[in-house]
């Protein structure tokens, strides 16, 4: 709840989407621990925004991490900047699948050679927003806590979509 | 898309107005019965419209 009334986090989000964002979505993401039949496995390279969607920025995540994220425990990969060219020209799967919003794997490869993707270190208790049309993909846990974050979605208000 | 939440936040969402916040207010133990049994996120529709 703190998070979701964080100030400077509502600060961004308000000037970003415009005023008064509405807050639709609070859920998290665990990455548990690999067990001996269950290795850690990485989601394919996604967009949340798997439909037919406006090229203007409308929608944001807010991310808290509860334990510090590394590249060892998971630490979601985000593929920077590819919000800008996002849409379902760009995907495979339909809205309602397990795995919809899939970019094409031609397409990632065409964008790690401009600009490889990255697992950063956030601490815990820290916020991350990022635009719900980035591309990323939650990714394995090799430790043995589980990685726990928050996820909140923000949707702007003030202008109509599609 | 609405959240679901527990009556015993509900001073904290509405004592704030920086964020729209579309509430079902449940009992805190409705909310701590199937929190956990929800689906997997990209089956939510983001595609909402004002």
């Amino acid at each position: 709840m703190r998070a979701s009334k964080d100030p400077l986090a509502t600060q961004v989000t308000s000037t970003f989407l415009g005023p008064r964002p509405r807050w639709t979505f609070c859920s998290g993401n665990t990455a548990m621990p690999p067990t001996p039949t269950t290795p850690p496995q990485s989601q394919p390279v996604h967009s949340d925004a798997d439909f037919d969607h406006p090229s203007h920025p409308f929608a944001l995540v807010i991310n808290v991490p509860l334990v510090t994220m590394t590249p060892e425990n998971g630490s979601t990969e985000l593929w920077l900047g590819t919000h800008a060219d996002s849409g379902l020209h760009v995907q495979d799967g339909m809205h309602g699948e397990r795995a919809s919003g899939r970019i094409k794997p031609h397409l990632l490869e065409q964008r790690r050679a401009v600009r490889p993707p990255c697992q950063p270190v956030v601490k815990k208790g820290s916020i991350v927003i990022r635009d719900l049309r980035l591309w990323h993909a939650g990714k394995g846990n090799y430790t043995q806590e589980p990685r726990v974050m928050l996820a909140m979605s923000e949707f702007c208000t003030s202008r109509k979509y599609p | 898309m609405r959240l679901e939440f527990a009556e015993d936040i509900r001073p904290i969402i509405e004592g704030q107005s920086e964020l729209e916040v579309p509430v079902d207010w449940v009992t805190r133990e409705e909310a701590l019965s199937r929190y956990l049994n929800r689906p997997f996120g990209n089956s939510y529709d983001f595609n909402q419209t004002p």
